[in-house]
């Protein structure tokens, strides 16, 4: 129903002006109460400043979290795939870094190769640990306690988590801020623990078996407990605590001596 | 006593360099609040790290004042947390709306100037200084277009506001003379509107002339048109903290420090002795 611009209510305004960004038709007498600025021609030519603006703002949200699948995609392909998410996604959070956290899922549905959505993971992940708080870790001298006590409980820093890929894009990823490489899917998965020391983010690429153990650790189980069930053989599981105590991946044991 | 108080954008650009605490010209940092307000990463740090050797004030993006629906809780509950933690001497945000619940624009949204707004707008200033213990300071967009259900000026509805919560204004003098000649007016009659006693704060940047119109990109030094009428205003208003603002293509510091220090002598020539 048509609206006089005069007695149109604030929020009814607000509302039409968002119609523009979900590229609905405006109203008529909306678009009659404007009057643009310069030498604009229109008021709809005003209004597409602040459209343009919404589209370049998101883009750049979504780059400076998805860097690696900018990396591998390259600007136009990138610029694509984010216009295509932009259209039907839009930002409901006051905090634009928190806006796109959903491409890797709008990624996998669409018919794109199927790595670029964990690829995408791994972005959100290493941007996700960036900002989460550096945590005090435990001296390795006493982290040494757990060979003694196996029934331990590991407590891990907060920034520590542990990513499970279904395609081997690590190397990908880390070189996205090198030369453009060929795009292509390879067979298998990929291990990988993300983790803050001295306030830089790390990643580490681990085994299978390694892993397991490690999430295990994490959610909460003990040493002797994962165990008495798995495998683990001494080389490899030496290694990752070597790996875990050179990381400063843990902030406390919670022991029953 | 009259104090120079000059102050610059914190970006991220800068943060190598700052984190060296070299010796700067610069008396406070003007933090973009969204910025640090959800990070425990170096972002944080950093701004911490700035305000234990210099003032510093939050200057907000996406508090949305002119919003009919409301204010966003959360946000102002994540705000006081930042502002408790950092202790800045200016707290500020934008006169404009973001967006909606559903569908936030980010971007510094116009409205149209008339009683309806101007009462929405006071409710959601006196909400605000409540949750965050403190008085505000809001800022003037860039204009690309003036509704014709306005019944007042900017800088009228601006006065108004600033008079009536105690919400001073950030006079951005850039955007002054963006709107002001996007909108065929005179911005020096548009600046003699504005009491200085009702304002607390002035930034100055660089626009884009993109030819149908004047573009407030904050990617360039500060225009002579702006300069002279912030040498105009500031004459009569020797205690208002002023900053430049430089948030794309940004330069190096010491580029940036050389561009405030033309505010600081524009301030010195009318007020050192």
């Amino acid at each position: 129903m048509p609206s006089d611009p005069k007695t149109m209510t604030l929020e009814n305004f607000q509302k039409q002006f968002i119609d523009l960004f979900k590229n609905q038709p405006l109203d008529d007498d909306f678009l009659s109460s404007i009057k643009a600025a310069g030498k604009l021609k229109n008021s709809y030519a005003a209004l597409q400043i602040y459209q343009r603006g919404y589209i370049c703002r998101l883009t750049e949200a979504l780059g400076e979290i998805y860097e690696g699948l900018w990396s591998a995609l390259g600007d136009e392909e990138f610029f694509r795939c984010c216009e295509e998410y932009i259209a039907v996604h839009p930002s409901i959070s006051y905090n634009l870094n928190s806006y796109g956290y959903g491409f890797s899922v709008f990624l996998k549905s669409s018919t794109r190769p199927s790595f670029l959505s964990e690829l995408a993971r791994l972005d959100l992940a290493f941007f996700t640990t960036f900002h989460l708080p550096q945590h005090q870790h435990l001296e390795p001298q006493e982290l040494v306690k757990i060979e003694t006590n196996p029934n331990c409980i590991i407590n891990f820093g907060e920034s520590v988590s542990l990513l499970e890929l279904k395609a081997p894009i690590y190397h990908m990823w880390k070189n996205r801020r090198k030369n453009r490489q060929e795009l292509s899917e390879h067979p298998g998965g990929e291990y990988l623990v993300l983790y803050k020391q001295n306030h830089q983010v790390f990643v580490q690429s681990l085994e299978k078996q390694s892993f397991k153990l490690l999430a295990a650790l994490k959610s909460g189980k003990s040493l002797d407990g994962y165990l008495e069930q798995n495998q683990l053989s001494p080389k490899d599981l030496s290694s990752l605590f070597h790996f875990i105590a050179s990381a400063g991946l843990v902030t406390s044991l919670s022991c029953r001596f | 006593m009259k104090q120079c108080m000059l102050g610059m954008g914190l970006r991220s650009a800068h943060y190598h360099f700052l984190a060296q605490k070299p010796k700067t010209k610069i008396n406070w940092f003007e933090a973009i609040s969204e910025n640090y307000i959800d990070t425990h990463g170096r972002p944080r740090k950093i701004l911490e790290m700035i305000r234990k050797n210099y003032q510093v004030a939050l200057h907000g993006v996406s508090m949305s004042i002119a919003s009919a629906s409301g204010l966003d809780e959360d946000y102002l509950k994540r705000l006081r947390i930042l502002v408790d933690e950092i202790e800045p001497f200016i707290v500020s945000d934008h006169l404009c709306w973001t967006g909606l619940k559903d569908h936030n624009i980010h971007d510094l949204l116009p409205f149209p100037y008339n009683q309806e707004s101007l009462k929405i707008v006071l409710n959601n200033i006196d909400k605000a200084q409540n949750y965050l213990g403190r008085n505000i300071l809001l800022e003037n967009i860039s204009s690309y277009m003036m509704f014709l259900s306005s019944e007042m000026s900017e800088y009228e509805f601006m006065s108004k506001i600033a008079k009536k919560s105690g919400a001073k204004i950030l006079l951005d003098i850039n955007n002054v003379f963006v709107s002001a000649t996007n909108l065929k007016l005179d911005p020096k009659k548009c600046l003699q509107q504005i009491h200085p006693d009702l304002v607390g704060q002035i930034h100055l940047a660089g626009f884009t002339d993109k030819g149908d119109y004047l573009f407030d990109t904050h990617s360039k030094p500060v225009f002579p048109e702006v300069w002279q009428l912030f040498s105009d205003y500031i004459k009569s208003a020797p205690n208002i903290p002023f900053m430049i603002e430089w948030d794309d293509d940004i330069p190096e510091f010491s580029r940036l420090e050389e561009e405030a220090l033309k505010a600081k002598k524009i301030w010195d020539l009318h007020h050192a002795k």
